[in-house]
């Protein structure tokens, strides 16, 4: 199996994919939020 | 110098710095508004400090590192990515959250429901929940200040209890000051660390060759042997099966989504902007963390593959510090550990008093208490919830990591829907938030106690019976009203 700085792919997708991906998911949700409600003239 | 003398210099001067920052909150705090939510007035820089203190516990620093020495990968599927699914629930709730200006989870549950009694059973649900939790703080900072000034644990425990009342007596603006100061401490002591065992293996791609071929038992009393490759697998060779996995979201995801402490940190933030960025930069300081931990936890596992001197997972990090890795940074890195498990049991403390004082005490007894004596009352309080956790602390749980999780999965089974379905669904209503308050507590209770499926979390079946029931209820009562008003 190949691998990348010594991990398994599967592993740097599985757990390296579900880790980053998570982890940036609250800063993307946050960024539609505040536009919304800056559109929205909303604080 | 004898290595238990620098040690003990090193605490002395810990524990000044930590007094001369805790006592700034005594100045600060007039009246309950300032004592349990800052005044509604902590910046962005605070807010992240504090959230990403509270947060960081001896769960994280002792229990996911003892984990990735034990099982590996899997830490992160198990533990990690749930509370970063959590997190992004919370930002959702810091939009909307704000508006209802409450000291207390419970108070919201009084303003959206116009329900006393509701308030009055999740304050009872905070003081028992936080109480069990704090014993995670205590048994962390108890097994590192044992193995750092070589004393006996009891001795070593009551010392945290001395240190969490203090900090927690001058309300949450003394929390956040200490806050600041452990969340520094606690960054410092994981980067020196994760270089030093980067430095001693040779890089991580050695860390993961190396770690590729243990097959041992990672000490005595540990029920299983680490398979061949097993440390690098998503699911521990089978040892951590998905299903567990994936449903330890709903009690430590769903847990951190509803939970009481990072619901407040929204509150006392000074605006709903600064409450949102708070959660997205703390997650992401947090993720360079946990990538620290991972480094120290297959790093400790690679320079030693078993050890002999130890019981239980969370002991590996404070053991490798002392023997392993022993370096001249050894002192400052150990109270690093401490100063994680000091600053979130603070927190803790703080919310579990609120949910006495406020939801119970003002709520039902005394609703005319004047505020000085409902700050009294709360450092009382303070005082008997902290002794309780001492206590219990003496005879502690066997996994800081799994026994959190359970104690998470309280929150999302009885907080988690009335919380978001109140301040997201217009069409819920008192009578659906009690009902599905009560039906998640049972559900939780029932599957804890019969361990009826071992292979899933106890709050998967909790929160969606919690669920169904807040939506069949509420559509219920509203239906109702509608045939009662058209009579």
């Amino acid at each position: 199996m190949s691998e990348i700085l010594g991990l398994p792919i599967n592993t740097w997708i599985i757990v390296g994919g579900l880790f980053i991906s998570s982890a940036l998911s609250p800063l993307i949700l946050a960024i539609i939020i505040i536009k919304n409600m800056k559109r929205k003239g909303h604080n | 110098m004898n290595k238990g003398i620098i040690y003990l210099l090193f605490f002395t001067v810990y524990t000044i710095v930590l007094l001369f920052f805790g006592k700034s909150g005594f100045k600060k705090t007039n009246n309950s508004r300032d004592f349990f939510v800052a005044g509604n007035s902590l910046g962005l820089y605070a807010s992240v400090f504090t959230f990403s203190a509270t947060w960081f516990s001896a769960a994280s620093m002792q229990g996911v590192t003892g984990s990735m020495y034990a099982i590996g990968y899997n830490t992160v599927l198990y533990s990690i990515v749930p509370w970063f699914l959590g997190a992004t629930m919370l930002v959702l709730l810091a939009s909307r959250l704000k508006k209802y200006d409450i000291l207390t989870v419970p108070e919201f549950f009084y303003l959206r429901y116009n329900s006393k009694s509701l308030q009055a059973m999740t304050g009872i649900i905070i003081v028992i929940t936080y109480t069990f939790y704090i014993i995670i703080q205590i048994r962390g900072f108890g097994i590192v200040i044992s193995e750092l000034l070589d004393i006996n644990y009891m001795v070593a425990i009551s010392l945290v209890y001395l240190f969490v009342i203090y900090t927690t007596f001058g309300g949450l603006f003394s929390v956040a000051k200490t806050d600041s100061l452990n969340i520094i401490l606690t960054v410092v002591g994981i980067v020196l660390t994760a270089v030093i065992v980067l430095s001693e293996v040779g890089g991580i791609s050695i860390i993961h060759e190396k770690a590729a071929e243990i097959n041992t038992r990672p000490f005595p009393y540990y029920q299983n042997i680490t398979e061949k490759g097993g440390l690098l697998d998503p699911f521990a060779k089978g040892l951590m099966p998905p299903m567990i996995t994936l449903t330890s979201f709903f009690g430590w995801g769903l847990g951190l989504a509803a939970n009481p402490q990072y619901a407040i940190r929204i509150s006392s933030a000074k605006n709903t902007t600064t409450a949102i960025k708070m959660v997205c930069y703390s997650v992401i300081l947090l993720a360079f963390m946990y990538v620290g931990l991972m480094i120290i936890g297959l790093g400790g596992r690679v320079l030693e593959p078993s050890i002999q001197s130890i019981r239980y997972e969370d002991e590996v990090f404070p053991y490798m510090i002392n023997n392993i890795i022993y370096s001249p940074f050894s002192s400052l890195i150990l109270i690093s550990i401490t100063a994680a498990a000091i600053s979130t049991a603070n927190s803790q403390l703080l919310v579990a008093a609120s949910g006495f004082t406020y939801d119970l005490y003002k709520n039902l007894i005394n609703p005319s208490v004047n505020e000085e004596k409902l700050l009294n009352l709360s450092r009382i309080f303070i005082f008997i919830i902290g002794t309780v956790s001492l206590i219990l602390a003496i005879y502690p749980p066997v996994s800081l990591l799994v026994f959190g999780g359970y104690i998470w999965g309280f929150f999302s089974a009885t907080f988690l829907i009335p919380l978001y379905g109140g301040v997201f669904w217009k069409g819920s209503t008192k009578e659906g938030a009690i009902s599905s308050f009560i039906v998640g507590l049972v559900t939780i209770i029932v599957f804890m106690i019969k361990n009826l499926y071992s292979t899933i979390h106890p709050a998967f079946p909790s929160v969606i019976a919690s669920a169904i029931t807040f939506y069949a209820v509420s559509k219920y009562t509203i239906s109702k009203g509608r045939k009662n008003s058209e009579k």
